[in-house]
């Protein structure tokens, strides 16, 4: 059998065991891949054979140590992948999700641990590099008047007063007034909020289509 | 039995409060005047109902200090039915804290209030489909016309039911829920609350730092994150079920107009300018009529009856101060704040905070500190109320140390009273200018100095209303209440304390020791400084005090026109009254109001000796 339906195999089982304490059954992991209980049966079989799993009786499986690594390793590239592609270069992440599917078979360890520190500090990485990518965009680079949807908020102290009122990521928000410090108003949910200029700093947007 | 009203800020929760209780209560456009706890009684079929106005939110899960406040209350059952008020201009944001609310799982009522300004707007809720979702009785009310207000405490009695409506919650999160519930007794309420940090058993804190990290890391967002959007999710999609907005709302041209770069500063300066200057002169010629008045009327018989001399004492003291109380209530407090109210009704406050926003930044403040900066003006003790609804204590220390420097009404009338009359308007207005200048200072010093993080603004724009004249008078009337029921008995109690000691001669004696200090530094005789001193007791009484002491009203005939200018500065600038210094001391604490009450006593000190040392 192919690697990759190998990794989606090990990676479903790992996640489907971290949500219930039981080991998952076969129906469930059929759910889970949405493919055919006897094609998922072959393959469980083949991976018993490599030694990645148990099947116990009762349809239940149990994954071992290396299916287990291999599962979670799969599973990390997948968070990371998916991150990266919706977090940072704004696709839809639903998109993303696939797209991860796909790419997270081919990704080296090396890239996954760079991917994943750049994620964790974007600025830090490209300050060496001049590179043409624009760093995430706030509430303060965008003049009067645009339509914005938020990306992402990173407040300090917390923004549950945003969050309440209904910003929050994907919402979309109007640019209504913003003065010389910009202090602005933006228009959100039907009706206006009045932020500060720290405030606005912490909300990430783009341009709406 | 008692009934608590629960709802957004700007809801129209205050007006059915009025209108049910038939107490006067302010209704405010600012969000979150409402801190403390408005109750009422009302009879409903010979049944004694208590009625409870809870401060508006915009959360049941928020720290700031109201979401605490109203959290607890409804997790205590305090109350036995909760009347949940939603405005329909804004179905959808009102719907996310209701569907917080159904989560504790108390009765409920929904007053959908503001339909006759969602139809004006083109808006249609369905509220039996509402009620349907929702599993509770939905009354669509205008409180503002008073319609359907008769059915809120029949529903609320008899019909309030718990409310079946469910969010869903992202799977993650319904696994956390499971998890905690699987560890420990709790509710679904309980282990939501758990996740966002709300709670103190040890054993769950420690199950969710080790859950929250893993969701966190998921999905790349909070936990509250994700739980906020789950619910604001819900919310609209049961906002576009039930409801079907016909058209746009037209661009308000007025509001841009007032909030825009070029003309909004401006258009604020003008309006507080002109406010202040209004209630200077419309007071002042109030009060003079007012005080002539009173002497013609009661003074001067009181002082032709034959009595004998304490008692004539003591009575003269009683009706000077209920002179100078009513002569300050009424021309000016009263005038600013019908002023203020215009200003908070009409929705323009907000966006005079918005305005101030850059200005406050300097000050170590933000927008909304410029509230209580304006309301000091009228009177330094609801100001300083006012100052809890800033949520850092550095802000809060920063503003008590400004507000308690603004020129209030009490010194007004001595700016008036003496400056104003003797030496013309201009010398007045040097003193505001004096004050305001140390004010700015001050702050500018003090957002250096002062340690702590600052937070910036997040405010609700409330939206432009043409204020009804009956709430103006309302809200003012209210407002000047508390000063005559809480500070008129303290003047009055003052007064005759101070009356007592002329009689004793207790200031004779106390002028001998000060005279040398208060000559030399401030170049005032010691009868003026002494009346400086009882300005601590209220304000205006050092001018009162400084007329009885110099033993005429024609000030000019005893001092010379620095001494008075000296005199006015140093009583304007000098430590807070008495009634401040107690409100300070709730709202910060002892050592800031001591800090607060030292650095004025020295700041008028030194400035009247600098002032003195100029002229002399």
């Amino acid at each position: 059998m192919k690697t990759s339906a190998r990794e989606d195999l090990l990676e479903a089982l790992c996640i489907l065991s971290r949500d219930s304490p039981d080991p998952p059954t076969i129906a469930a992991l059929s759910r889970h891949l949405s493919k055919p209980e006897d094609e998922i049966r072959d393959h469980l079989r083949a991976l018993q054979n490599q030694g990645d799993l148990h099947i116990l009786p009762g349809d239940r499986i149990e994954i071992s140590a290396v299916g287990s690594l291999i599962g979670n390793q799969v599973m990390k590239k997948h968070r990371v992948l998916e991150c990266f592609l919706s977090d940072i270069l704004g696709m839809d992440r639903g998109t993303a999700s696939e797209e991860a599917c796909i790419l997270e078979h081919d990704l080296s360890d090396e890239a996954l641990e760079r991917l994943d520190q750049y994620i964790a500090r974007p600025r830090k990485r490209w300050r060496g590099g001049n590179t043409s990518r624009p760093h995430p965009q706030t509430l303060l680079d965008f003049p009067e008047g645009s339509e914005l949807k938020v990306v992402s908020m990173k407040c300090p102290g917390g923004c549950q007063r945003l969050l309440d009122m209904g910003i929050l990521p994907g919402e979309r928000i109007r640019l209504v007034h913003t003065l010389d410090n910009k202090a602005m108003v933006i228009h959100v949910k039907g009706y206006d909020v009045a932020i500060s200029p720290e405030i606005a700093s912490c909300i990430y947007v783009e341009h709406a289509e | 039995m008692r009934l608590g009203l629960i709802g957004n800020p700007n809801v129209g929760k205050s007006l059915i409060f009025h209108q049910l209780t038939g107490i006067g209560v302010e209704v405010s456009n600012y969000p979150g005047t409402t801190v403390d706890l408005k109750k009422g009684n009302l009879c409903f079929k010979h049944e004694k109902l208590e009625l409870v106005d809870l401060p508006g939110i915009y959360s049941l899960e928020g720290n700031s200090p109201e979401e605490v406040m109203v959290r607890t209350f409804i997790q205590e059952k305090e109350a036995e039915v909760l009347i949940a008020v939603l405005d329909a201009t804004h179905l959808e944001r009102n719907l996310y804290l209701l569907l917080q609310l159904t989560e504790f799982g108390k009765p409920l009522v929904v007053v959908l209030n503001m339909m006759d300004e969602a139809a004006k707007q083109g808006i249609e809720i369905d509220a039996g489909k509402l009620s349907a979702i929702l599993g509770v009785e939905v009354i669509p009310a205008a409180a503002i016309t008073g319609m359907n207000v008769a059915d809120i405490i029949p529903a609320a009695l008899f019909r309030a039911r718990s409310p079946s409506v469910l969010v869903p919650y992202d799977h993650h999160i319904e696994a956390a829920i499971r998890s905690i519930q699987q560890v420990h007794p709790a509710t679904r309420l309980q282990a939501l609350q758990a996740l966002q940090g709300i709670g103190t058993d040890p054993e769950v804190s420690a199950l969710v730092d080790a859950l929250a990290p893993e969701i966190e890391d998921m999905h790349r967002m909070s936990v509250a994150q994700i739980i906020a959007g789950n619910r604001h999710h819900r919310a609209e999609t049961i906002a576009r079920e039930v409801s079907y907005d016909k058209g746009d709302v037209k661009k308000n041209t007025l509001d841009s107009l007032l909030t825009s770069r070029r003309s909004g500063p401006i258009i604020l300066v003008a309006v507080l300018l002109s406010i202040l200057i209004a209630v200077f002169l419309i007071g002042s010629v109030l009060e003079e009529f007012l005080v002539s008045i009173f002497d013609m009327l009661f003074i001067s018989p009181f002082l032709a009856l034959p009595l004998n001399p304490l008692v004539r004492q003591l009575g003269l003291s009683f009706l000077l101060a209920l002179q100078a109380g009513l002569g300050i209530a009424f021309p000016f407090i009263f005038t600013f704040y019908l002023f203020i109210s215009i200003l908070e009704d009409s929705g323009y406050l907000t966006r005079a905070a918005f305005l101030a926003d850059r200005a406050m930044h300097r000050l170590g403040m933000h927008g909304q500190g410029l509230i209580p900066l304006i309301l000091g003006f009228g009177c330094n003790v609801p100001a300083i109320m006012g100052i809890r609804l800033l949520r850092t204590r550095r802000e809060r220390v920063i503003a008590s140390f400004l507000v308690s420097m603004v020129p209030c009404s009490a010194r007004t009338v001595i700016i008036a009273g003496i400056v104003a009359a003797f030496m013309g308007l201009p010398a007045a207005l040097s003193i505001y200018g004096i004050t305001l200048g140390l004010v700015i200072l001050t702050g500018l010093v003090l957002s250096r100095i002062t340690p702590g993080e600052q937070y910036g603004m997040i405010l609700e724009m409330a939206p432009l209303r043409l204020p009804s004249l009956k709430n103006i008078l309302t809200k003012a009337w209210f407002r000047i209440r508390e000063f005559l029921v809480i500070a008129m008995p303290l003047l009055i109690v003052a007064s005759l304390i101070l009356g007592f000691l002329q009689f004793a001669g207790f200031f004779t004696f106390f002028q001998q020791y000060i005279s040398p200090w208060s000559e030399a530094i401030l170049g005032l005789p010691g009868y003026a400084a002494t009346a400086l001193l009882f300005g601590i007791l209220r304000k205006e009484m050092a001018l009162e005090t400084l007329v009885i002491l110099a033993g005429t009203a024609d000030l000019p005939a005893v001092l010379t026109m620095g001494q008075i200018y000296i005199f006015a500065v140093v009583s304007v600038l000098f430590i807070p009254c008495i009634s401040t210094i107690g409100v300070l001391a709730k709202v910060v604490g002892a050592r800031i109001t001591l800090l607060v009450s030292f650095y004025t006593l020295i700041l008028g000190i030194l400035i009247g000796a600098l002032i003195n040392l100029i002229i002399v």
